[in-house]
């Protein structure tokens, strides 16, 4: 069932087109995140569903209930939507608690309990109500911010990139203590990040947005393995992209023939495997012409160890049609390979062809 | 020449010295206060008790408080719903509006107040009092409240509105409390303004302890009567900064997280755009129209014959003498103090930075007072000489110049001092090249600033300078106290056009500390 | 261009030496220091009088004249507090209870006959320690609208009535009222005048001024106003803008409201430029000082002997004034009186 509807939904500042045409429909109780790089709009899609700026143009409901028509926009104080943002937005001049109990009613007898409740939820000490934001830290900062928006029970939450400020090892720890939350409170939850891996962990949907425009939206399966084109394949992490030829269900490429995930496509394509689908074997041994004639063996040009995975610059000694350049691959590092090493390169899997042209 | 080490690593010869040049400045600042404590103990009980404790005394208590408590108030409200209109919301002109706020202050007090008496003759007492005063100081808290304004992260009042308060209640919880620091800063300055101002209240009969302590003292010189006023009057400073202090409270209202602000979005004023422009547009014909109005009148009425060159002159050469030797002793004094509250921070630090803004507050008519009474007594070589009357300015002046000299040596890393000494100066040297040369421009500022201050005192000048000095201000003042207003307008409008550039400057450097 | 921090610390002790050098001149009053060329007047005379006065004197003699301005009894204690140390050469004042101040402190230096001659007795202290330099009769300053010529006070003691409550006012922080104050302790005794300043504190509105007093009563702001008579004269003889509602009224018969005061003035003991001092002070009393209170906008009356005052004024032998020996007014119990009244 959906709840939170956008149609053609669009707004600009001045020359540039900050959302354009964005039509987007979310499930109660899912979570979807909005990925894209800083200036795609993806932060005043989210602005513009908390009702802080109006839409030039377009249609946005909830649950039914019209959020804007056009520029005639309810007023975020009215739409009880949640927002957690970059970095918390607590108020600094009151402690933990009023910042908390900011949204409830003053007089309410029930606010300390709903306050103590909230802060359980989110896993923070008591201790901590009587202190100022300034003297938590990042991570607690965050928890505080979505108790405080919790605490008014919205029906949407929204959360404008509010791990990115907190450091590698706390954002993970922090990401899934607030998906936790979310989650058990079947809270409808747009997320945005500009982090492929925290908008694929996170979300049941999510949608890459460029330039003011959607990409794509799906599972986070789909636009990781089936993305519509090179630009999302590439902002959705390494991809390994080159020219095919296609015929009855194989792609064949300077890896040799792969089995393509779409069936009827023939003839020239582009087609796309993530490096996990790769790996590369030292033909050991074997020296010498025989090895080379086969296909799927190339010569590692370069090697880059950094830790858990290396990076290698692989030339592919028979190159398939089309234009192939060296390729690069990162594999675990369990088994450095030598720069001059030959090796063998397999394929798991099936390799993604482009819909349209590159 | 070897001194050991500490964590901050600042106990180095400079460092000693400094800390020493900062303790001897505070030293001297205590003047003042010692001054009050001394009289008052050798006046001896009863007559303290006498002087004190009589209805005149409880009168000028009334005036003053009623005078505090209704212009601080009135010029809290103008210089918020101000800020809010120039700083938050589309108001046509709003750079413009902001700019005309902060004029008025290039009016030195005693000048609105002649604008004012001429206009409407009859006005005296409190309401003339209250009116003029919030003319001539509001802009002090204008100025603050603008720059936290534009400080403010807007992401508060998004996130206030998503907890769902309406845009009048976001106001009231979210941005009012965080212009805390800025509106009880801003009404201490201008409480202290009032306590120590004369000309103004002396042209419009209001009588104030500073009034009633300048007719004692032409009555009867440094009488006791006087130096009993003044106590009460150093009494009511210390209440006002200690009543800031507490409403102040541990408040700290550092922007929280990472990350550039957003600039926040303006305010559409749509069909109440007129009714808005009123405001500013009031405001500024009662803060500048009527003087600038008024005093071009008198211009116009007094003809070229007001224009005596060879008082003119003099005056004008007097007055720039004593503003910038004065401007540049007190710079050179303040820079100990800056010094250390920047790179040594802590608690005697503190102490005696406190100390020092207590002295700063203390009113002219009270420095002057003590100054007269210590030199013609015990530092006859220094009585009625320049440099009496300069170390008064040094004491009433010395926060502005701090204030401005801290801010631009925060700017300066202590890095750059290290790396200097790395580079293989001694360590006075490395000062020098580093901190001091990147201090610069805040010096400047506030010399500037103690320049303006300087040019528009009138009570120290007139109980302390050298014989045969006469000021802008002093010969403005007694052209006025005749009645002859023609002759005293030309001196009120160069020191008009004197402080106009200066007032850009702290107009520029407010939002500049706020980074736009 | 590299400074040394030395080369710094060298200029910077300069620049403060530069600062305090001309300072330490000034102290000593600068010019004297050269030839004996200059004087030092501390002066609570009006400044544009004096000044006029110094101008004309300068130009006559070359000797420089510097002013300290003040008030009579400001200045006076000052120069008491300085004692011996005073830089002050002449001292001039509005009023005498200042110059009672200073000569019962033994400040002033006998003056010779050939300067006391120049001044009746009668405007002098029989000590001879310092002289007159011009008079003013006090007088009633009152709106021609508000009040009709029999609604006027017969004396200065009658504006103490609850008749006159909220309806006159006055300078009770200058020194002119305060001299007239001292006649009246001279002439009523302590209690009758302190219980007259308490009915004027009820009564009365303070100005900060005379000038300001003779506005405010043309204004028709209070119905009249005790003054001195010249504020009005200079007024009318500039624009009447001031006094043009206005009109003055003489309390004569010996009332302490019909006080003339005496500016005085005197040479310091202590004075460096004894002899130029002196010049300086024969000089005002004599013809070229007396004439500028004549045909000058001062408007004060004239008191060297056979010297005439300005035509425009009511000739002093027609006021009828109260006979006060000025040496005897006590500045110092006038304050302490008003400040038990509350007026200061």
């Amino acid at each position: 069932m959906t709840f939170l509807v956008l149609q053609s939904v669009s707004k600009r500042f001045g020359a540039v087109t900050a959302l354009d045409d964005i039509r987007l429909s979310v499930p109660q109780g899912s979570r979807i995140a909005i990925l894209g790089p800083s200036g795609s709009g993806k932060t005043t899609l989210l602005r513009v569903v908390a009702g802080f700026e109006p839409p030039d143009a377009g249609c946005i409901t909830l649950a039914g209930d019209v959020l804007a028509d056009g520029r005639a926009a309810m007023p975020a104080h009215r739409r009880g939507v949640g927002v957690v943002a970059q970095d918390g937005a607590l108020f600094p001049h009151l402690s933990v608690r009023d910042n908390i109990g900011f949204g409830l009613q003053n007089g309410d007898a029930g606010r300390g309990g709903r306050v103590a409740e909230l802060m359980r939820l989110v896993e923070l000490d008591g201790a901590m109500l009587d202190r100022r934001p300034d003297e938590l830290s990042g991570g607690q900062q965050q928890r505080v911010a979505l108790a405080r928006a919790m605490a008014r029970q919205p029906r949407l939450m929204l959360l404008d990139e509010p791990f990115s400020a907190l450091d590698t090892a706390l954002r993970a720890s922090t990401r899934r203590a607030v998906s936790n939350v979310l989650r058990h409170a079947g809270i409808t939850t747009v997320l945005v990040t500009h982090d492929q891996a925290e908008a694929l962990s996170f979300a049941d949907q999510v949608a890459v947005m460029r330039d003011g425009r959607l990409l794509q939206v799906g599972t986070p399966q789909d636009v990781y393995f089936r993305p519509v084109n090179r630009e999302v394949a590439e902002f959705l992490g390494d991809a390994i992209i080159t020219a095919a030829e296609l015929a009855n269900g194989t792609a064949a490429c300077a890896l040799g023939p792969i089995p393509m995930d779409s069936g009827h496509q023939v003839g020239p394509g582009t087609v796309m495997l993530r490096p996990e689908q790769i790996h590369l074997a030292a033909i050991a041994g074997e020296p010498g012409v025989p090895s080379c004639s086969r296909p799927c063996v190339g010569e590692i040009l370069e090697a880059e160890f950094a830790g858990a995975v290396c990076t290698y610059v692989v030339r592919m000694l028979h190159p398939g049609p089309g234009p192939a350049g060296p390729l690069v691959i990162r594999q675990p590092s369990n088994r450095l390979l030598d720069v001059g090493t030959t090796v063998r390169v397999t394929v798991t899997g099936k390799a993604h062809v482009f819909a349209g042209p590159d | 020449m070897r001194s050991t080490p500490s964590p901050r690593g600042i106990w180095t010869v400079p460092g000693t010295a400094i800390t020493v040049a900062a303790a001897l400045v505070s030293l001297f600042s205590l003047v003042p206060l010692g001054f009050v404590a001394v009289v008052t103990v050798q006046t001896g009980w009863p007559t303290v008790a006498a002087l004190v404790f009589r209805p005149r005394v409880g009168e000028l208590l009334l005036n003053t408080v009623l005078l505090v408590a209704c212009t601080v108030p009135l010029c809290i409200g103008l210089a918020v719903a101000l800020a809010w209109l120039t700083e938050r919301s589309d108001l046509p002109g709003s750079r413009l509006w902001a700019w005309l706020a902060v004029a008025p202050l290039s009016v030195p007090a005693f000048v609105h107040s002649y604008a004012w008496t001429t206009l409407v003759p009859g006005l005296h007492g409190l309401p003339a009092g209250v009116l003029i005063s919030v003319a001539a100081y509001f802009a002090f808290l204008y100025l603050p409240i603008a720059a936290a304004m534009r400080r403010l992260d807007p992401a508060l009042e998004d996130a206030a509105a998503s907890l769902g308060l309406p845009p009048w209640r976001v106001f009231g919880r979210v941005v009012l409390p965080q212009l805390r620091l800025a509106i009880c800063g801003g009404s201490l300055l201008v409480g202290l303004h009032l306590l120590a101002e004369y000309g103004l209240y002396g042209m419009v009969r209001f009588d104030t302890f500073t009034t009633a302590i300048v007719d004692q003292f032409q009555s009867s010189y440094n009488g006791p009567a006087a130096n009993m006023l003044a106590g009460v009057l150093v009494a009511c400073c210390l209440g006002l900064l200690a009543l800031e202090t507490w409403v102040r409270g541990g408040a700290r209202y550092a922007r929280v997280g990472s990350g550039a602000a957003r600039a926040p979005a303006r305010f559409r004023l749509g069909r109440a755009t007129t009714a808005c422009l009123l405001l500013p547009a009031l405001v500024a014909a009662v803060t500048l129209g009527v003087p600038l109005v008024t005093l071009a009148r008198w211009l116009v009425r007094g003809g070229a014959g007001v224009w005596r060159a060879s008082e003119i002159g003099p005056a004008l050469g007097q007055t720039l003498l004593l503003a910038t030797a004065g401007g540049v002793l007190t710079t050179l004094a303040s820079i100990p103090m800056a010094w250390l509250s920047v790179r040594a921070p802590g608690r005697l630090q503190r102490a005696v930075e406190a100390e020092n803004y207590v002295v700063g507050s203390l009113p002219g008519v009270v420095v002057a007072l003590a100054l007269v009474t210590v030199t013609v007594r015990v530092a006859m070589p220094i009585y009625q000489t320049i440099v009496t009357i300069l170390l008064a300015y040094a004491l009433l002046f010395l926060p502005r110049a701090m204030l401005s000299l801290r801010a631009s040596i925060a700017q300066a890393p202590v890095e750059l001092e290290q790396a200097a000494a790395a580079l293989g100066r001694p360590p006075g040297r490395a000062l020098w090249a580093t901190t001091i040369r990147l201090g610069a421009p805040g010096a400047a500022a506030g010399l500037a600033l103690v320049s303006l201050g300087i040019t528009n005192e009138l009570t120290a000048t007139m109980m302390l300078a050298p014989n045969g000095t006469q000021t802008l201000a002093t010969m403005f003042w007694s052209y006025s106290a005749e009645i002859d207003y023609a002759a005293a307008a030309p001196y009120a409008a160069i020191m008009v056009l004197f402080a106009l550039p200066l007032t850009w400057l702290l107009h520029a450097q407010s939002k500049r500390v706020a980074g736009r | 261009m590299k400074p040394r921090f030395s080369t710094v610390i060298g200029l910077l002790a300069l620049a403060v030496a530069w600062v305090g050098g001309p300072v330490r001149a000034h102290a000593q009053g600068a010019p004297a220091s050269s030839a004996g060329e200059a004087i030092t007047v501390y002066n609570a005379q009006h400044t544009s009088l004096t000044k006029a006065w110094a101008d004309a004197f300068t130009g006559e003699t070359g000797i420089k004249v510097t002013l300290r301005n003040g008030s009579d009894t400001e200045l006076g204690n000052q120069i008491v507090q300085e004692g011996a140390a005073s830089p002050a050469d002449v001292f001039l004042t509005e009023n005498s209870p200042a110059m009672a101040l200073v000569d019962n402190a033994e400040l002033f230096a006998p003056l010779p006959a050939d300067l006391l001659e120049r001044v009746p007795a009668a405007f002098r202290p029989s000590s001879g320690h310092w002289v007159g330099i011009a008079a003013r009769s006090t007088v009633f300053v009152y709106n021609k609208a508000k009040l009709a010529p029999e609604q006027l006070p017969a004396s200065i003691l009658d504006l103490a009535g609850p008749a006159w409550k909220g309806r006159w006012g006055a300078s009770p922080a200058g020194a002119d009222f305060q001299a007239i104050v001292s006649a009246m302790l001279e002439l009523k005794g302590e209690a009758a005048t302190l219980a007259w300043l308490k009915a004027m504190k009820a009564n009365s509105v303070a100005y900060r001024g005379n000038g300001t007093v003779l506005k405010a009563v043309n204004a028709g702001q209070s119905d009249g106003g005790v003054i001195y008579h010249y504020y009005y004269f200079g007024d009318q003889a500039k624009t009447g803008e001031n006094s043009g509602n206005a009109a003055l009224h003489y309390f004569r018969g010996e009332d302490p409201g019909a006080f003339v005061s005496i500016s005085g003035g005197g040479v310091l003991a202590t004075s460096r430029h004894k002899e130029q001092a002196l010049a300086f002070l024969k000089w005002i009393v004599g013809k070229g000082g007396q004439d500028i209170l004549r045909a000058g906008d001062s408007f004060e009356y004239a008191v060297g002997t056979g010297a005439a005052s300005n035509p425009a004024l009511v000739p002093l032998s027609e006021l009828q004034a109260p006979k006060v020996d000025a040496a005897k007014l006590n500045s110092k119990k006038v304050t302490e009186l008003m400040t038990r009244a509350g007026l200061l």
